[in-house]
C-alpha cells in the first residue's frame, strides 16, 4: 500500500470510527498494529525488554480507539499521529523500566550550530544500522531514549515543533515556549554530537 | 483476508483483552458471556463456530446497541465481517446484557421487591387460610343441618 492509498484509508476508517461503525476498530488494529510495530522495530533496535514495542503499540492502538477525537486530522495523517504516540509510549516505558526519569533541560545558550553542518549521509546510515561503532560512540553519548529519538527526527528531516514537543511531553505549553524548548534541545543534542565526533571519524568508519 | 503474521495476532489479541475491560466493546461480550456460562476460549470458539483469528476480530468490533434501531444492522455487519451466524451473535448479546441488567438492579430495590412479594403471598395465604377456614366452618355447618 502507498502512501496516498494508506492516508485515504485511515481518514475514512477514522470518519467510520468517529461515526460509531461496529468494525472500523478491528479494521484500524490489523492496519496499524503492523506498520507500528515495523516502524518501531525499525527505530529501536536491540531493545533488552523485546516485548516492550508490543506494549507500547498496543497501548497506543487503545488510547486512539478509546479517545479517537484527540487526533485532529488537520495537524497530521493518521500514521504520523500514531508513530508520535507510540514513540512516545515506547520511551516512557524505557524510561520507567531502566533509565531515570527525564526532565526538560534548558541549554545553557552556548553558540549554535547549523544543521546542515551535521546533517551528513554517513552519520545517519552508521546510527540508523545501530551497529557500528558510530552508535556505540552515539548511545554513549545520548544514553537517553528521548534523547536518541529528537536525534533520529533531525535526521529524518523532521521540521515541525509540534513532534519534537509531543515526544518531549511539553505540547501542553505555548507554541513559542515550546519552540524555545525545542531548539535548546535541538542545539544540545547537535553540539554533543559535533563535539565528540569529527567529520573525518565518520569517513574513515564508511 | 490480508495475511497477518504471529506477531501482529498476538497483538491483536492482547488488544482484544485489554478492551476486555470496556462494556463498549464485544469483548467485554465474550468475556462476561463466558463468565456466565463458564466457558473456555476454545468452547466458545465452538459455540459460535469460529475460529481463534476471527474470535479475535470479533472481540475488537464495538458492541452493538441493543436499543438502537440499527442492532440489526449492525449485527449483520459483524456476522459478515467475522463470518457467524448472525442469529447466534445477537442472542449472545441480549444474553448478557440482560444477566448484566439483572445484576446491576440495586439490592435495595431487589429487597423491596422480595419484601413486598412475601407480604403477597402471606397475605395470600391468609386469604386462603380463612376462605379454607370458611369453607371448613361452612361444611360443618352444613354437615350440622344435614345430620340435625
Amino acid at each position: 500500500m502507498d502512501t496516498e492509498d494508506l492516508t485515504q484509508q485511515s481518514i475514512s476508517l477514522h470518519n467510520r470510527l468517529l461515526d460509531g461503525d461496529v468494525t472500523a476498530p478491528a479494521e484500524l488494529a490489523e492496519l496499524f498494529l503492523p506498520l507500528l510495530t515495523g516502524y518501531l522495530s525499525n527505530r529501536f533496535r536491540n531493545l533488552s525488554n523485546p516485548h516492550a514495542i508490543d506494549t507500547a503499540v498496543i497501548d497506543c492502538v487503545m488510547n486512539y480507539l478509546q479517545r479517537p477525537e484527540q487526533y485532529d486530522s488537520q495537524k497530521a495523517t493518521l500514521f504520523n499521529y500514531l508513530k508520535l504516540a507510540s514513540r512516545r509510549d515506547l520511551i516512557n516505558l524505557l524510561n520507567q523500566e531502566k533509565l531515570p526519569a527525564y526532565s526538560v533541560e534548558l541549554d545553557d545558550g552556548e553558540r549554535e550550530y547549523s544543521i546542515e553542518k551535521y546533517h551528513e549521509r554517513p552519520l545517519e546510515d552508521n546510527i540508523l544500522q545501530k551497529h557500528s561503532p558510530t552508535w556505540d560512540l552515539i548511545s554513549k553519548l545520548l544514553p537517553k531514549a528521548v534523547d536518541q529519538e529528537i536525534l533520529f527526527m533531525m535526521m529524518d528531516g523532521v521540521r515541525e515543533t509540534a513532534e519534537y514537543a509531543f515526544i518531549l511531553n511539553i505540547n501542553n505549553l505555548s507554541r513559542f515556549d515550546q519552540e524555545v524548548i525545542v531548539k535548546r534541545h535541538k542545539d544540545r543534542i547537535k553540539k554533543i554530537i559535533l563535539r565528540h565526533i569529527q567529520p573525518d571519524d565518520l569517513k574513515r568508519e564508511q | 483476508m490480508n495475511e497477518i503474521s504471529g506477531q501482529t495476532l498476538d497483538q491483536l489479541s492482547m488488544l482484544a483483552h485489554r478492551l476486555s475491560n470496556d462494556p463498549s466493546y464485544i469483548a467485554w461480550v465474550l468475556r462476561s458471556f463466558q463468565n456466565q456460562e463458564r466457558m473456555s476460549d476454545q468452547q466458545l470458539e465452538e459455540r459460535l463456530r469460529i475460529s481463534p483469528r476471527m474470535l479475535t476480530r470479533l472481540a475488537l468490533c464495538k458492541r452493538p446497541d441493543s436499543n438502537s434501531p440499527d442492532f440489526g444492522q449492525q449485527i449483520t455487519k459483524i456476522s459478515r465481517y467475522v463470518a457467524i451466524d448472525p442469529t447466534d451473535l445477537a442472542k449472545m448479546i441480549r444474553q448478557v446484557e440482560s444477566l448484566e441488567a439483572l445484576r446491576n438492579i440495586p439490592d435495595k430495590t431487589v429487597k423491596e421487591n422480595l419484601t413486598s412479594f412475601k407480604s403477597g403471598l402471606l397475605a395470600a395465604a391468609r386469604d386462603r387460610e380463612n376462605n379454607d377456614e370458611e369453607i371448613t366452618k361452612n361444611h360443618n355447618t352444613e354437615g350440622d343441618d344435614a345430620t340435625g
